[in-house]
């Protein structure tokens, strides 16, 4: 189970689910970088579209290895935000959408370092979505939308032996149309969906103001999310990372925990994961 | 080990004198552009005056493949090749929490592929470079692993060099297979003697680069069609850099032994001939060509069947279990 290789044969689905409510414009340590929450969660989800599109890139063109799809949520509803491709589906194939880059957008911050040092800091990313923040946060109906997503995508016979579809929640966590019971069981029926070669991953992304706290990847206990109830929720619903991916975790977060490890992310991306998961591994040789 | 991600790597070659460490100093080579293979990002980058490629780890597995290269290599003290290096923490990923990804780094002697190169050379001499090649692997008693058009490049006195050294190991033999097949492409694809008496630069130019107005990119030039892209899709010229397949498809592969995979814009595929000709016809899920062969496999609604040299099926259509598909 999750190894079956990425290619244009047997693709796989990465869709987001971002959540643009008004309560996103609260600011935000990110990264050692002061921002509104609506910027981070652009940040990371044009990072982790960046860096996609990149690991679907080789010499002779951009390969058609999976479709990548942006559900945002906010006060206007649940929409896609990315490349509409005009039927009910919200995904994009990732050819498609790097024959649309946007333009690149140079982000400046100033970083704080550790020894209290200030230093410049850029990234230069494509404006893959732009930030947005409005009304309340309709994370039950975006759960809802998604699982409909991911259902009509398994369906699929192409995609029946699939590595299994990821899906990134980034949000502060405070939805407004869903209590926790609700929310954890539309997440249960998420991590429901999935292919012959395993289940959805649903993977949460915290943001949060706690700028006591810092930057935590794949934890392997409910305690180190910390006693903010968000988290906590987020922790309950996210996917239980399987056992494949333990060595990859365990070398990128670099601590000392063990596994089981929770798909989840506080206040930090997890572009991280893509380089564990095995896209277009059959091109290991150049073509002769 | 941390593992960088392509977009840091971006950044890093973009910014060097604040993302890496003991190459703060070098800098991007011109026209150098990030490309990845399996394990690693990839660029050229210029430092104290010479060529580099440069590399990001991007899989669990590079830095560990990168350690076996470099103990093969690192005893090579007479040989470019030994300059292999892997960098500790050399691409700072993240300044705030010092974290940092391992690097590699190997001297890049040309910057033409035979890939490139090989339409416009000797192959007599070509041969006489490769036999070169064979003898330098067998006196520093390595295999590289991994030889191809791609993997090799070509100086201006006609050397060949390989680069990508990744697989290196020590003890030579394992690249015999590899040598074949290079000559064989050499034969296939360099120009004979008596080719070489005819200047095809000037055509050769003419295809590839010099219709920026009508071509927003172009291609190398493979069986005398270069691929290029309007701003209708990807069509071909030839090497006079007459349009021989109208820019109308949404994607396109060069040709090989006569005929290209295409795609259309609604991601039908199908096979064309040097001339256009629809061998088989833009209805189809997938097509893979085999040029060995001359067969395609060819899906339609996740069944699968083989289609001849003259785009005739051969098969029935079935699952693809049921078939021996080597992709």
């Amino acid at each position: 189970m999750y190894t079956r290789p990425i290619t244009h044969l047997d693709r796989t689905l990465f869709l987001f689910a971002i959540d643009c409510s008004g309560s996103m414009r609260e600011t935000i340590r990110f990264n050692g970088m002061t921002m509104s929450k609506a910027e981070a969660v652009a940040l990371v989800t044009n990072y982790m579209i960046d860096e996609l599109v990149e690991r679907a890139r080789r010499r002779d063109g951009v390969r058609n290895y999976y479709d990548i799809g942006v559900i945002g949520y906010s006060g206007e509803g649940v929409r896609p935000m990315l490349g509409q491709s005009g039927g009910d589906d919200c995904t994009v194939a990732v050819d498609r959408l790097a024959a649309q880059m946007p333009p690149v957008c140079r982000m400046d911050f100033d970083q704080r370092l550790p020894d209290g040092s200030r230093s410049a800091a850029s990234f230069d990313l494509h404006r893959w979505i732009e930030p947005f923040s409005s009304g309340l946060t309709p994370m039950y109906e975006a759960l809802m939308e998604v699982r409909d997503t991911l259902r009509r995508w398994c369906l699929r016979p192409e995609n029946a032996a699939s590595f299994p579809p990821v899906v990134f929640n980034i949000t502060d966590g405070e939805s407004s149309d869903g209590s926790c019971e609700e929310l954890c069981d539309m997440a249960a029926q998420i991590r429901r969906t999935g292919t012959a070669d395993g289940s959805t991953l649903l993977i949460n992304i915290h943001l949060s103001t706690d700028s006591e706290r810092g930057s935590i990847m794949f934890p392997s206990s409910e305690e180190a999310c910390g006693e903010d109830r968000y988290s906590r929720l987020l922790y309950e619903m996210a996917s239980t990372m399987p056992e494949v991916f333990d060595d990859a975790i365990r070398s990128s977060v670099g601590g000392v925990s063990l596994p089981p490890y929770k798909g989840m992310a506080y206040n930090a991306s997890v572009a991280q994961l893509l380089t564990v998961l095995d896209i277009g591994s059959r091109s290991v040789n150049n073509i002769f | 080990m941390n593992i960088c991600t392509i977009v840091d790597f971006r950044g890093a070659v973009d910014d060097p004198g604040r993302r890496l460490r003991h190459m703060a100093d070098a800098r991007r080579a011109a026209e150098a552009g990030v490309c990845r293979s399996t394990l690693f990002a990839e660029c050229r980058m210029e430092w104290r005056g010479q060529l580099w490629l440069f590399y990001a780890p991007i899989a669990l597995r590079s830095i560990e493949r990168a350690e076996r290269a470099a103990m093969a290599l690192r005893r090579l003290t007479s040989d470019p090749m030994g300059a292999y290096r892997i960098l500790r923490d050399e691409i700072v990923t993240d300044p705030v929490a010092g974290v940092a990804s391992d690097a590699v780094v190997e001297p890049l002697p040309a910057v033409q592929t035979l890939l490139q190169a090989v339409a416009g050379m000797d192959a007599s001499r070509l041969d006489g470079s490769l036999e070169r090649l064979r003898r330098r692997l067998q006196c520093l008693d390595i295999s590289h692993n991994n030889l191809s058009p791609d993997n090799i490049v070509v100086d201006t006195a006609g050397e060949l060099h390989p680069i990508r050294l990744h697989y290196v190991t020590q003890g030579f033999g394992g690249d015999e297979e590899a040598f074949e097949r290079l000559e064989s492409y050499i034969a296939e694809h360099a120009l004979d003697a008596a080719g070489c008496l005819h200047d095809t630069t000037a055509a050769y130019r003419a295809a590839s680069g010099c219709r920026p107005a009508e071509w927003l990119w172009a291609g190398n030039m493979f069986e005398d069609r270069v691929r290029v892209r309007g701003r209708g899709g990807y069509g071909f010229v030839d090497g006079d850099g007459r349009t021989v397949v109208k820019p109308i498809y949404f994607w396109a592969d060069d040709f090989r032994e006569g005929r290209a995979a295409v795609q259309d814009f609604d991601s039908r595929m199908g096979l064309i001939d040097k001339n256009g000709r629809e061998i088989i016809a833009p209805l189809y899920d997938i097509v893979e060509y085999d040029a060995d062969t001359g067969r395609s496999w060819v899906s339609l609604d996740s069944l699968w069947a083989q289609f001849d040299y003259a785009g005739c099926r051969i098969t029935d259509w079935l699952p693809r279990e049921e078939c021996d598909i080597e992709l």
